[in-house]
């Protein structure tokens, strides 16, 4: 029997999103929304909150067994939050097999080792053929009518062509990206420079210094990249530096709301205590246990955020060390001058 | 290829690789014919004796088809050339001259590699061929390896130190009782007619590197696909050629590799009753390695590439093979071969009744992998990302089955003793003056070598590698003579050298090259 090209796993609102933009090409989605254990660790999200709207042409099924999703698919969008990821790959790997695309549309690293959702896919599944999807495309966006740019990246041809064919509207324009490993970091660490645009915002700094975060962070997050094996160019495209733009212009998100509360000076584990599963805290570890791995020093926002997060320095001392750093030539990487013409 | 075989395989041959060029279009061909054309003729233009003569007629009067022809006469030279390079790699095997030939190693090293007479061999090392099963030593997972090839095809693809390395698995092969493995030697290894009778017989076909046209390459890459098919073990070195620096590879060469996943699917197309390839890493490890000098250089003068093939190494040497051969022996030398867990042409897994599992050791239905809605369907881009991630793989598992000698360890701690000396020197001053300071107290070589011990016996209880098992609870005093024992002979100089309570780095580029077989262990980082 041919299978549906595509099949969600998880329905948040994300998760519900990209099943509504799947039925511009299928008149029916299969979405996995998780089984009692499973739902009652995500918390404050039920499934009618995130399906109260139904915006697609087609029909979204949702289904409660994991197996009948699975089975019935080409390709399988894992949208569930990283902390539960590999429980759910885990479960995948009993049903999924080796013509299968397994995408993860989760950004971030799992805690401890920074281990990408790819590679969790791998360890977890007899996957081959896996993919991320990352980019700045945004569900209240595209739940309000309004339209969407996303990347899927992936090493396999067949996984780009297969999400392209599988998502791609009117509503949602896909990029495709060979450099798997960029998307994923790229998405990940971008979610920090959320949490440091929130910082700032809540310092009331202005938007001239969100413009110097975004600048410099991108700088960083592209050389902790590069040291990593992807190429640098993924973290300029959208994304990476489309989600910083998105996220700095729209000021949304879990991230940017725990950096705000930070700015303004709320103590760290008050700010935690309200805003639950941001995950860039942990990223900021990760990152700097990644950087280490490299010996990438050079990385002053990172570390600073850390310093904030673990040690507990204030954010206005933090901002009068970063002026105060020692001048440096320019604002790029490299220190070689442009040759003469 | 038996002799029954060759006829039909090289006809498969001709066919496919004429149907992956012409598939392209005749622009391809024509630009196909153009490369090989130049780059013989270039070639040719080095010496009469570069191409073979026939090979340089064949250009020559086709020549004018490829310029001025039309796209059929283009199409007929094509399948020539083709023809013309299946029949040169095209190997043979008969099993009476394998048995024999087995049976005459170790002399068969020596002869094979162009080296003493047999006469002397027998009159200056009666009893080598006795001690060798206990100077080669094969370890790891040798009875999946003898278990998976009643199952399907075996593609052995060991590390590559030397051009004892195709000699020695060969022996092992031998003495696990298996059939003699197709694979591609050196064209200059044919040269010597009694060599090439030898390496003929035994399964060896022929790899001309020299001719690095997509013509040949697809032709080779082709070979190998059919002689699976045709239900012929392989062995390829994936690294592709010897290691210059002594590190284990860890980029491989994925064109011949990927042979294994096109007979697997040819073996789908074709309904085998037995279609399943199993991939057998190994890493060889020597004591002391007979070409270090030279390939060390090569590493060091950054021309490996310019080098590819090196014709005037210690391989090619009588003498210099004799003296390793005879130091093999009487410093009761062992060259560890460690087979490692065997993998299918996708990295996962296999176990020993031949079923491929994921990470959670679940089986997997593999055909999957080259399927889409039910049916097998090609994709050269999926593939070659299947054959990365095997090679990925591949990598791993030589680390995990490298097999840690004194002579490497020895080396390491002297290394890191040199840097530690002249903090101000990079690497090639160091190589090349040897550093201001290149003697130690034997009490702080003793203690590095101690810690490099103890951290490579941690790690061999965790699966990440083997130590030489002589080296387990001795004390480290043993560990050191042993090390000075081998680097004290061979060698054109001491690689290090013992005076009283002081220990010499006596030649910093092979203390260089030895110590690089540890890179990626975390052992020469030991405290």
């Amino acid at each position: 029997m041919p299978r549906d090209p595509i099949a969600v796993a998880g329905s948040g609102t994300w998760g519900v999103t990209l099943a509504q933009l799947a039925t511009f090409n299928q008149a029916r989605v299969r979405m996995w929304t998780g089984d009692a254990p499973l739902r009652g660790r995500v918390p404050g999200r039920t499934l009618s909150s995130a399906m109260d709207a139904h915006w697609g042409p087609g029909r979204v099924e949702p289904c409660d067994d994991l197996e009948t999703v699975v089975r019935g698919a080409g390709t399988i969008l894992v949208v569930i939050p990283t902390r539960l990821f590999r429980t759910v790959a885990r479960r995948l790997g009993d049903f999924v097999e080796g013509d299968q695309a397994v995408v993860s549309c989760a950004k971030g690293l799992e805690d401890p080792h920074g281990t990408r959702m790819s590679e969790i896919v791998a360890q977890e599944s007899c996957a081959r053929l896996i993919g991320a999807l990352g980019g700045p495309a945004d569900h209240l966006d595209l739940r309000r009518g309004g339209v969407g740019a996303a990347v899927i990246g992936s090493r396999f041809s067949a996984v780009i062509r297969r999400v392209q064919q599988g998502l791609e509207s009117e509503r949602l324009r896909v990029f495709g990206d060979h450099d798997l490993l960029g998307v994923e970091l790229g998405g990940a660490l971008a979610k920090v420079l959320g949490l440091m645009n929130g910082i700032v915002e809540g310092l009331e700094l202005g938007a001239s210094v969100k413009a110097v975060v975004a600048d410099r962070g991108l700088a960083e997050i592209s050389r902790i990249g590069e040291a990593c094996g992807a190429r640098r160019d993924t973290f300029s495209g959208l994304a990476c530096l489309g989600d910083i733009v998105a996220v700095a212009a729209s000021g949304q998100g879990r991230d940017h709301d725990l950096g705000r509360r930070l700015g303004t000076g709320t103590p760290v584990a008050r700010a935690l205590e309200v805003v639950q599963a941001a995950e860039s805290v942990a990223t900021v570890r990760m990152v700097l246990k990644l950087a280490d791995r490299h010996h990438i020093r050079d990385i002053p926002l990172f570390r600073a955020t850390a310093s904030i997060l673990f040690d507990g320095t204030s954010p206005r001392a933090i901002v009068s060390d970063l002026m105060t750093r020692p001048a440096t030539e320019g604002t790029r990487t490299t220190s070689r001058p442009p040759r003469d013409r | 290829m038996y002799r029954h075989d060759r006829v039909p395989a090289l006809l498969e041959v001709g066919r496919r690789t004429f149907a992956d060029i012409a598939g392209q279009g005749d622009r391809a061909i024509e630009a196909i014919l153009a490369e090989a054309l130049y780059h013989e003729k270039k070639r040719a233009e080095q010496g009469p004796e570069s191409v073979p003569g026939e090979q340089r007629t064949f250009w020559r009067e086709a020549y004018p088809a490829i310029m001025d022809g039309t796209p059929e006469d283009r199409r007929n030279v094509l399948q020539h050339a083709i023809d013309m390079y299946a029949h040169e790699i095209a190997g043979h095997l008969d099993p009476r001259v394998f048995d024999l030939s087995t049976r005459l190693i170790p002399a068969g090293f020596t002869l094979m590699l162009n080296a003493v007479s047999l006469r002397a061999l027998a009159t200056r090392l009666p009893r080598a061929g006795k001690h060798l099963s206990g100077n080669i030593v094969a370890q790891g997972h040798t009875e999946a390896l003898k278990r998976l090839h009643q199952k399907g095809r075996i593609v052995l693809v060991p590390t590559h130190a030397s051009h004892l390395d195709s000699i020695v698995v060969g022996w092992l092969l031998y003495e696990l009782g298996l059939p003699p493995f197709a694979y591609g030697a050196g064209l200059n290894l044919f040269t010597n007619p009694m060599l090439s009778f030898v390496m003929h017989n035994n399964g060896a076909y022929k790899v001309d590197r020299k001719k690095r046209f997509d013509l040949y390459k697809r032709t080779l890459k082709h070979y190998c696909t059919v002689s699976l098919e045709f239900g012929y073990d392989n062995l390829f070195f994936p690294g592709g050629t010897r290691s210059r620096s002594g590190a284990i590879e860890t980029h491989l060469k994925l064109g011949l590799l990927g042979s294994a996943l096109r007979a697997y699917q040819g073996n789908l197309r074709a309904r085998r009753s037995r279609p399943n390839l199993y991939i057998i890493p190994a890493t060889l490890s020597y004591h002391l390695v007979l070409e270090a000098e030279t390939l060390i250089d090569d590493h060091l003068q950054d021309v490996g590439r310019s080098r590819y093939i090196i014709e005037n190494d210690e391989s090619t040497r009588p003498g210099r093979v004799f003296e390793f051969i005879r130091e093999l022996f009487s410093l009761d030398s062992r060259i560890y071969c460690s087979f490692g867990r065997p993998l299918d042409p996708f990295g996962n897994d296999v176990d020993e009744d031949g079923t491929s599992r994921d990470g959670r050791g679940r089986p997997i239905d593999i055909a999957r992998y080259v399927m889409q809605d039910g049916r097998l369907h090609a994709d050269d881009q999926r593939d070659w990302e299947y054959t990365r991630l095997l090679g990925e793989r591949i990598v791993e598992r030589y680390l995990e089955e490298n097999t840690v000698l004194a002579t490497q360890m020895l080396a390491g701690a002297m290394w890191r003793l040199l840097e530690e000396a002249n903090p101000d020197m990079d690497f090639y001053r160091i190589v090349r003056t040897g550093g201001r300071q290149r003697v130690f107290p034997r009490k702080d070589v003793l203690a590095r070598l101690e810690a490099m011990r103890n951290a490579a016996a941690e790690s061999a209880t965790r699966g990440k590698l083997h130590l030489d098992p002589r080296l387990s609870g001795v004390p480290v005093e043993e560990v050191l003579d042993e090390a000075l024992r081998h680097f004290s002979s061979y060698h054109t100089r001491p690689v290090v050298e013992a005076r009283g309570d002081w220990i010499s780095a006596g030649d910093p580029r092979l203390v260089l090259y030895y110590r690089n077989r540890l890179e990626s262990t975390g052992l020469l980082s030991a405290p």
